[in-house]
């Protein structure tokens, strides 16, 4: 039988591991669990490299219940989602919407999207303890903002050479959340930098399923509003609010063409009309987005009725 | 469809009492309506509540919150010396998490031809992030009416 040191041997990071920390069975205690530590589970191990963390706003935010391992006996690379339950407001524009982190919900999801390329991979066991710790597969790809950032072009040829493949990807991974909503799920945190773009493939993938929030009065209005965002990055090449066009005299010019009812309806100064900044984009992608402007009458309430109409706006761009 | 079987859904709050209050002040002595008064019994997120116990706990109180807002609503229309015959109250599980669609199915097993929604006066940003009701309500009539009790 192969011993954790030996394991450990065969497989250490490079950097100087010279021997291996504690070995845990129990996860309770999250935050002791660091760097050379190995977690025993489900007969594999995983030695843990560090705490993952998310770099928002230009800071890094340490995510101490999620491990960045490597899996002792197959040598690939794993992140474990420890338990951690949370409460907390997340802030959309001037609302804030009481949030929780569901570790069920979450292996849930894992579960109902095993083999589906649209879904990061991975399954759920408990530890020692009964903790729902989630073994998640590293997604090989790049976050799909940076990608888009990343193209070295301006708007006119973005849009014209990049923008159609983009969108019916996009497309694609709309249909994902849809497939989430008609089996009773949500996503729960639909953000640019949850959704991947798969470096062999180039499908997008999303990330991350553990939020969840209680309504009942519009149940995927969340997700829907996330989708309407990342549509407007992708259409627009990165989000143009009153502050970025007011810092040239072009944008300044641009400005005075938008009215109070083309701001976004949750943040009022993100610009949503954007035909008023790119008068070549297409009326029905611009009116898609309308939807969550100020002046919209009419909010989407599923990622289906988005889809409906999102679909013709790429049938369109092709025949063009 | 009969438009003097009137659905008024209640939950407890003020603008749902006022728009039972409101269908009191219409039919009040009038020949023929029956009124049903509906609670939909939104059960919470399995997902936010770790602790069974606890999940427990916030079903039951929501499902005496359901039955008192009924209640409430009856005694009202009572207190306009409505007959009590013409009046039933009903719960009903919310279906998918629905409230709006749920009011919807019980509005077609009922056979009414009118339903009531008090409305919350949300803005347009709640409106779209949590959802409004009424206007849920209102967007899917077809074949029978809505009235919103504002």
């Amino acid at each position: 039988m192969t011993t954790v040191r030996e394991l450990v041997e065969r497989y250490q990071a490079k950097a100087s591991l010279q021997s291996y920390g504690s070995v845990y069975q129990d996860t309770t205690e999250f935050m002791n669990i660091g760097y050379g530590d190995v977690i025993a589970l489900g007969g594999r191990h995983y030695l843990v490299l560090r705490d993952e963390a998310e770099r928002r706003f230009g800071m890094e935010d340490p995510k101490f219940w999620v491990k960045r391992c490597t899996e002792l006996e197959s040598g690939e690379k794993r992140i474990l989602k420890l338990v951690f339950h949370e409460r907390f407001n997340m802030k959309i524009g001037d609302m804030e919407v009481p949030c929780y982190r569901s570790p069920e919900k979450e292996a849930r999801i894992l579960d109902m999207t095993r083999g589906d390329p649209r879904f990061m991979q991975g399954f759920s066991l408990p530890d020692s303890a009964g903790n729902n710790v989630r073994v998640i597969e590293v997604v090989f790809g790049k976050r799909l903002d940076l990608a888009v950032d990343a193209l070295d072009c301006d708007h006119p040829t973005y849009f014209a050479e990049h923008f159609p493949g983009i969108l019916a990807n996009f497309i694609e991974a709309c249909e994902a959340i849809a497939f989430l909503h008609g089996k009773g799920e949500r996503h729960g945190d639909i953000r640019r930098d949850h959704l991947f773009r798969h470096y062999d493939t180039g499908r997008y993938v999303w990330i991350d399923f553990d939020y969840t929030f209680d309504g009942s009065a519009n149940p995927f209005g969340v997700d829907v509003f996330g989708l309407g965002n990342i549509l407007l990055f992708l259409v627009g090449k990165g989000i143009h609010t009153a502050q970025s066009l007011a810092e040239t005299p072009g944008g300044r010019e641009l400005l005075s063409r938008v009215a109070p009812q083309d701001y976004s309806v949750m943040y009022r100064y993100r610009i949503m009309n954007l035909e008023k900044l790119f008068p070549y984009i297409p009326g029905p992608l611009c009116r898609v987005l309308q939807h969550y402007a100020v002046g919209s009458e009419v909010y989407y309430e599923s990622a289906r009725e988005l889809l409906d109409d999102l679909r013709p706006c790429l049938d369109g761009l092709r025949a063009a | 469809m009969n438009g003097k079987h009137i659905l008024v859904a209640v939950d407890g709050s003020q603008n749902s009492l006022r728009a039972a209050d409101y269908v009191g002040e219409v039919v009040r002595g009038g020949p023929g309506f029956h009124i049903e008064l509906v609670a939909v019994l939104v059960p919470p997120d399995r997902d936010i509540f770790p602790d069974p116990a606890l999940f427990q706990a916030e079903r039951d109180t929501r499902a005496r919150d359901a039955a008192q807002a009924l209640e409430t609503a009856r005694e009202g229309l009572l207190g306009k010396g409505m007959d009590p015959a013409i009046i039933g109250t009903r719960t009903m599980s919310c279906l998918d998490k629905d409230v709006a669609g749920t009011i919807l199915a019980v509005r077609g097993e009922c056979g009414c031809g009118t339903v009531v929604v008090g409305r919350r006066g949300l803005s347009k940003a709640e409106e779209f992030l949590l959802g409004s009701i009424s206007s849920r309500v209102a967007r899917h009539a077809k074949d029978f009416t809505v009235w919103v009790v504002g």
